[in-house]
This record gives structure tokens, sequence and C-alpha cells, in this order.
């Protein structure tokens, strides 16, 4: 959209008219969005269309305040006063993250994280967060998929785990830390993620040190 | 007189750019739910705009599950990526969201086939310019 700028000679009559041209900017902009869908641009193998777009359930206008970690709550629908937090971790370049554990409205177990310009995020499992594994964990990454730049993985581990380590793809074998709740956080080094040496497995041994599960983290990319 | 005039220019700049006067969040759903993700299949919605950038990405999926979220920018590369078992959901703020293009992805990184959804929201500000 271009400004309709018409200049008349004298400083006072000229900002005037470039005044007024924007004055019709503005109204055409408001016209266009009046009248506009706001459609998508495609690209690649873009599938999404006005076709399946819905107003989000409980949103409607809002001033887009509304914290990444806010969304997440009320994407779960968690449950109130079950925010629970268990874990503030250091991460690179001076950050922080947060993780907690939440009840979403349909009964399920949810971690959340959030840190410092990352946004935040969820998983949820069904029937309590070591219902199937003694470990409930996601892996958060930037960069790639050829190469990583930066990754974490964050998450708990179940009330009879005393330890746990990290395996990585080349076999080494690094140890991830435990606090107060059980919580832990492991995060790449900048060597590891330059030779691709990525998490493979999580190892969780009992409090007696006896290996009790090991879980298969699947192919990052 | 000068001064006024140069006020007004500003008040009208202002509004010709647009100060945001409310948002709306919508949904997109960019595969059908319950579709079928073979080992290693994704997909992915279309780029974003400035006046609506995608600020959530979802992949609905069974607790036993393993796949991953991603937001791809304008030279492929995956941004704000998280994997893990059961549903999945990455969330950022309009502010951050505007400062990029991007679009969603969601994949089926490992080696047995399952069913989910993907979907993700566009936060789209009626007074943007």
């Amino acid at each position: 959209m271009g400004f309709g700028v018409c200049v008349m000679g004298g400083s006072t009559t000229r900002l005037a008219a470039i005044g007024i041209g924007l004055a019709g900017a503005a109204l055409v902009t408001a016209l266009m969005l009046a009248l506009g869908s706001g459609a998508d641009e495609s690209a690649g193998s873009a599938t999404s269309s006005p076709a399946n777009a819905v107003p989000a359930a409980a949103s409607g206008d809002r001033s887009g305040s509304e914290s990444a970690l806010e969304r997440i709550q009320a994407r779960i629908g968690a449950k109130p006063g079950s925010m629970r937090r268990v874990g503030t971790f250091g991460l690179g370049r001076g950050r922080t993250l947060r993780l907690y554990t939440a009840q979403a409205a349909d009964g399920a177990s949810c971690l959340i994280d959030e840190a410092d310009g990352l946004g935040a995020g969820s998983t949820c499992l069904e029937s309590g967060l070591f219902h199937s594994r003694r470990a409930a964990f996601s892996v958060n990454s930037n960069g790639g998929p050829e190469r990583f730049g930066e990754l974490q993985v964050v998450g708990m581990v179940a009330p009879e785990i005393g330890s746990l380590t990290v395996v990585l793809t080349d076999g080494s074998v690094t140890e991830a830390a435990l606090n107060e709740h059980r919580a832990f956080l492991y995060e790449s080094t900048v060597s590891d993620l330059a030779r691709d040496a990525l998490p493979a497995a999580l190892r969780l041994y009992g409090r007696n040190g006896r290996l009790v599960e090991t879980i298969s983290i699947p192919a990052l990319r | 007189m000068k001064r006024l005039a140069a006020v007004w220019f500003v008040a009208l700049a202002l509004a010709g750019v647009g100060v945001g006067t409310g948002i709306a969040a919508t949904y997109y759903g960019y595969t059908a739910p319950g579709a079928w993700f073979p080992a290693g299949a994704g997909a992915g919605s279309a780029y974003d705009s400035f006046c609506g950038p995608w600020v959530e990405n979802t992949f609905s999926k069974a607790w036993s599950s393993y796949g991953l979220i991603t937001f791809i920018d304008t030279g492929g590369g995956w941004n704000l990526s998280k994997q893990g078992y059961g549903p999945l959901t990455r969330s950022i703020s309009i502010s951050e969201s505007r400062t990029w293009r991007k679009k969603l992805h969601c994949k089926n990184n490992s080696s047995s086939a399952y069913q989910g959804g993907c979907f993700g929201i566009r936060e789209w500000d009626s007074g943007c310019a």
C-alpha cells in the first residue's frame, strides 16, 4: 500500500498535506483489514487454510499481553492451584529455565518448562507422570536439523529413583544431578554438539545404586 | 500552528502504522485430527506474517508416541523445538514471534507409526497495518 503525499509549498501547508495523506492511508488500511481475511501465504508443504481455522475457544479480543506460560496453562486447562515449581536451572548464556508440574483438566499430569527468551512448553501424560516410565522428560533444542545449537533434556524421575545418567550417541555417559524435587536438567556441551554426540538414553538407578530402567531417546531429528 | 500540525502528523502516522486495538487468537489445524504418521513423517503449516504471527504449536498424540514440534524459519532452520512422549506444546510471546517469520512443523521422529494431530495458534492484530 502506498502513501498519498501532495506537496504544495509552504512548510505548514506541506505538513498538513502529508498528514492528510497519512490519514488516507490509515483509512485505506482500516478498510482493507475489515474486508480482508488475513489469508495465509503458502510455502512448501503448507496445509493450513481458512477452512480449518477456528477462533480460539476462550480468547476473544485480548490485549495480546498473555505470556507464553499463561497460554500453556490455558492450553492444558491447568487446575487452579495445581501448578508447582519443581526446579530452577541455569542455562548457557545466563538464561534460566523454570520447571513446573501441573494437573490438567482432563486428569493428565503435565511438565511445563519456561525459559528466558525461549517461551514455554508442556508435555502431558495420562495416569500420572511415572505411569509408563520412571522418568518424565522432554528434549528442548534450538538449531538443526543438521546441527543443533543448543539442546537440553529436562524432566523429573519417580520417587524410587536415586540417580540418573545420560548416555550419548558416542557411548559416553554423564550423570545428571537430581534436585530436591527429583527434577533434572542435562544441557549438551558445545563440544558435544559440534561432534553431534547427542542424548540417546536415560539410565535410572534405584536408591541402592542398581539400574532399574533404561529409557531410549529416539532419533532427535 | 507548526507545532499543532506536527503533533497531528505524528498522531496520524501512528494511526497509519497501526497501534494494536485488539488481538484475536485463531486455531489452525495443519493436519487432520487423528492423521496417520508413519515413522519419520512430518507435516507443516504456512509461514506466518507480522500481523498474524504463530504463537503456539501443538502435536496431540498418545502418551506412548514420541515426536517433535518446531518452528521453522525462512532459512529452513529449526527453532524452539520440543520433543517427547505424549502431547507436546510450545508457546512463544507475540512480541518474540513478530521478530522473525516462521512456519510450524510436527514430526514423528520415532521408528513406530502412530496417529496424531498438529495445530497452531496465530494472534491476529486488528489494528495492524
